[in-house]
């Protein structure tokens, strides 16, 4: 009679690998402590500041809970700001986890406010164990503001009780003009390492709204307004704010998306609304010459103040004249912002980064001085029926 | 060497170690990916900067010269041919490559232990992720060669299929500059540091113990150059998205999924590169357990001790050892230079000894694998019943009796049997 292999018979059976599966799968599922989802405090936006006194971290966050169909009021969602300090981010967010009573995740978190002062410590080793340990996604954005990160997420907007949500949304459908800017925690991180080690990042106004909302039982107070029309450009030494048309220009420049609109006014006070279409920019380093061309694809939105009874198009001369203007005026704002740049010595427009790609490692450090910029931007407006 | 063409759907007629060629390009692929694509990025990055794309370039073309190297050999049937003539020298290349690959296998399994024990699966015990994961490596590598090709044959394309589609739809803000300028450091350094990271070279060495069985079209050259294309060409993005922050990406592949822009609709997309990641690790992790099995029964005549040895020591390093990123780090220390200098040599020594043997005994080459030809076809005959009830001895002459009467003369008739 054959003997039987009986390794061999095992080694072949496909029962034996699934035997060993299930045998591990129980072993797994009876001794390890999976987090629950119903145990987890799924975090919208997460706030880290830097207390130079105390040297500590203050960490806050907003979470959104869902009340659990067995309970009453089933189905309603509550947003919850809870801050901790400590020695560290990691033992700050295990405090507030301690508070919640629940696990802290920032996997679905998408914008992160950040004070100035956190800004001067080193950024690798602020980010690094959020994307890594807290699975942060490198596409949340980074903003900072007048007000401590606490009391940014802790504010009510008109639109939504949630600011981070608000900004996940207005950053993402109005990235690129009126000063608003978009960095996310990836691209802040390799510019901070660049040649450049600088960037910007949204800064955030406060006002109160004007007009509160109205609710069922009245007027519904404490509601605020986000301004996102200033960026904060820094590197670890200090940082500096950009309003108003420098900040037009200069999230013209750097954001990758652009959409909304832009504006020209006359020194006659006529005033051409443009919306922008498309955006190419192409930046090139001769040595330590370097070189942006910005072209815009526009198309006509509004025309006031000109005196005129014909209806106005793209094809116009008067529209087409007022597209170069508009051109030659940011082409000056660039240039401004380069000065500027020099002046407060923070490579904003990474300019460094770029000469490093050309001139190569001899390029010394701190070299912004000896850096020339020439951009130039051109509008092509296209006709629209 | 002629090259005997098959047909599909006849796996198991196949001689033992011996796998298609098309199956040889999906096993290239994922040890090609899973290798090259996960830590490597991240720690060379941190020493070489913008250089990274360009360090990758010079270790990929070595590897493919080492690659042609291994291919050669088997093609010429190198394995069976030293092992019939029974060379010492060969021995002794199987019995350092058996070391080799056992530390190969102990480095990248620490490598991908540690970046999914603490970073994936954070929550779960570091010791029972590691035996979860250690076991289909062993088990794969045991049931040997023919398992491992067949599992990449169905798992490497679905992979392929995700890795090229997260590409496609990739988008994110990257300057393709950063890849510049080619030299971050003085070239004396540049080149001075390269063999620490020999590590990742070498990888095809298990292919020299297997016989591989052509297609119909070169499955091996397309996947050879379909993996050195991808791996490079991801490098280059991982670079132009990350620039310097490149170091601090513990796995480029997986990360890279997360700028997929169906994220923003419906949520992130990074797991669908950790599921290639794990799947394409278990199957390179396991080809190289093969070949460490394989290596061992060609120097000492058993394949046991090392089925026994190689996970033991994985197990053991990874269990026992402080940290396995410590481990990992050691791998490119002084070691990198060691195995640097065993992965650019095992493949060049087999490939001449082959070619020496070859020469000195081409009478033994010729019958080489005679076992393996296709006999002429047997033509049945009519059967007739003249010689029936005869005994054999006298069967001739009945015969020969037969063909008189038919044919006038002693000769069958070879029009119509065709002979």
């Amino acid at each position: 009679m054959k003997k039987l292999n009986i390794p061999s018979y095992l080694a072949r059976t496909k029962w034996f690998l699934l035997l060993i599966a299930v045998l591990l799968l129980i072993v797994f599922g009876r001794t390890v402590n999976s987090p629950e989802l119903t145990k987890t405090a799924i975090v919208l936006g997460a706030g880290l500041d830097y207390s130079e006194e105390t040297e500590e971290f203050i960490v806050t966050t907003q979470s959104v809970l869902m009340a659990s169909s067995a309970t009453e009021g089933a189905g309603q969602t509550s947003y919850n700001t809870y801050t901790a300090k400590g020695k560290s981010i990691a033992s700050a967010l295990d405090d507030i986890s301690r508070k919640m009573g629940l696990i802290v995740s920032l996997a679905h978190c998408n914008v992160i406010f950040v004070s100035q002062s956190i800004l001067k410590l080193d950024h690798v080793q602020l980010i690094y164990p959020l994307t890594g340990m807290y699975s942060l996604p490198e596409h949340a954005v980074i903003v900072t503001g007048e007000k401590s990160p606490r009391e940014m997420l802790a504010v009510q907007i008109g639109t939504t009780v949630s600011s981070p949500y608000f900004l996940q949304l207005a950053l993402s459908t109005k990235e690129g003009t009126n000063g608003m800017i978009r960095t996310n925690i990836k691209d802040f991180l390799a510019r901070s390492l660049s040649r450049s080690h600088a960037t910007a990042i949204p800064y955030i106004t406060l006002k109160e709204l004007p007009d509160q909302p109205l609710g069922q039982d009245g007027e519904k107070e404490d509601n605020y307004e986000f301004d996102l029309s200033s960026v904060m450009v820094f590197n670890r030494e200090k940082s500096e704010i950009v309003e108003d048309k420098l900040a037009e220009a200069l999230s013209l420049y750097m954001t990758k998306s652009t959409f909304g609109a832009i504006n020209y006014k006359s020194e006659n006070g006529e005033t051409v609304e443009f919306r922008i279409l498309n955006k190419n920019i192409n930046t090139k380093a001769e040595g330590r010459s370097v070189k942006a061309e910005m072209e815009l694809t526009v198309e006509l939105l509004d025309v006031q103040f000109i005196d005129t009874s014909d209806v106005l198009t793209g094809a116009d001369k008067k529209i087409k004249e007022a597209a170069a203007a508009l051109g030659e005026e940011l082409t000056g704002i660039l240039n401004k912002l380069f000065e500027l740049s020099k002046e407060w010595n923070i490579d904003f427009l990474g300019l460094q980064a770029k000469a490093y790609q050309s001139v190569g490692r001899t390029l010394e450090e701190d070299c912004l001085k000896t850096l020339s910029f020439q951009p130039t931007v051109k509008l092509q407006v296209k006709e629209t029926a | 060497m002629k090259r005997t063409r098959v047909q599909h759907g006849i796996y198991k007629n196949l001689p033992s170690n011996a796998i298609y060629n098309s199956q040889a390009a999906n096993v290239i692929f994922a040890i090609g990916i899973a290798f090259k694509l996960s830590t490597a990025p991240s720690v060379i990055s941190q020493e070489y900067g913008s250089s990274t794309l360009w360090v990758y370039l010079i270790l990929s073309a070595a590897e493919l010269i080492l690659t042609v190297c291994i291919f050669a050999f088997a093609r010429m049937r190198g394995d069976g041919l030293l092992r019939s003539t029974g060379s010492v020298l060969y021995r002794v290349c199987c019995g350092i490559a058996a070391l080799w690959l056992t530390a190969k296998g102990t480095f990248y399994f620490c490598y991908c232990a540690a970046y999914l024990a603490h970073e994936q699966f954070g929550g779960v015990e570091p010791t029972l992720f590691y035996l979860l994961l250690l076991a289909p490596i062993i088990y794969l590598g045991i049931k040997g060669s023919r398992s491992i090709a067949r599992t990449g044959e169905i798992f490497v394309p679905v992979f392929f299929a995700l890795i090229v589609l997260n590409l496609i739809f990739l988008e994110t803000d990257l300057d393709i500059g950063r890849n510049l300028p080619v030299f971050s450091m003085e070239p004396s350094s540049f080149f001075k540091g390269l063999p620490k990271y020999g590590l990742w070279l070498g990888d095809a060495l298990p292919f020299a113990f297997l016989r591989i069985k052509n297609k119909r079209l070169p499955y091996v050259t397309g996947g050879v150059a379909v993996t050195f294309a991808l791996v490079n060409i991801i490098i280059f993005l991982g670079v132009s998205i990350y620039g310097e922050a490149l170091k601090t990406v513990t796995d480029l592949l997986i990360r890279i999924a997360g700028f997929n822009q169906l994220s923003m609709d419906i949520g992130r997309m990074e797991w669908t590169n950790l599921f290639a990641v794990i799947a394409l690790s278990i199957i390179s992790l396991s080809f190289v357990f093969f070949g460490c099995t394989a290596a061992a029964e060609r120097a000492t005549g058993y394949s046991l001790p090392s089925k026994i040895i190689f996970p033991a020591v994985v197990a053991i390093t990874v269990l026992f050892s402080q940290s396995s990123q410590a481990v990992a780090q050691f791998a490119v220390g002084l070691t990198g230079y060691i195995l640097m200098a065993l992965a650019i040599a095992l493949p060049l020594i087999l490939l001449a000894l082959a070619i020496y043997t070859k020469k000195k005994y081409a009478g033994l080459y010729k019958c080489l694998d005679a076992e393996y030809r296709p006999h002429p076809p047997l033509r049945p005959s009519n059967p007739y019943s003249l010689a029936d009830n005869v005994l054999a001895g006298m069967k001739e002459n009945a015969t020969q009796t037969q063909n008189v009467l038919e044919n006038g003369s002693l000769q069958p008739d070879t029009q119509e049997n065709g002979q």
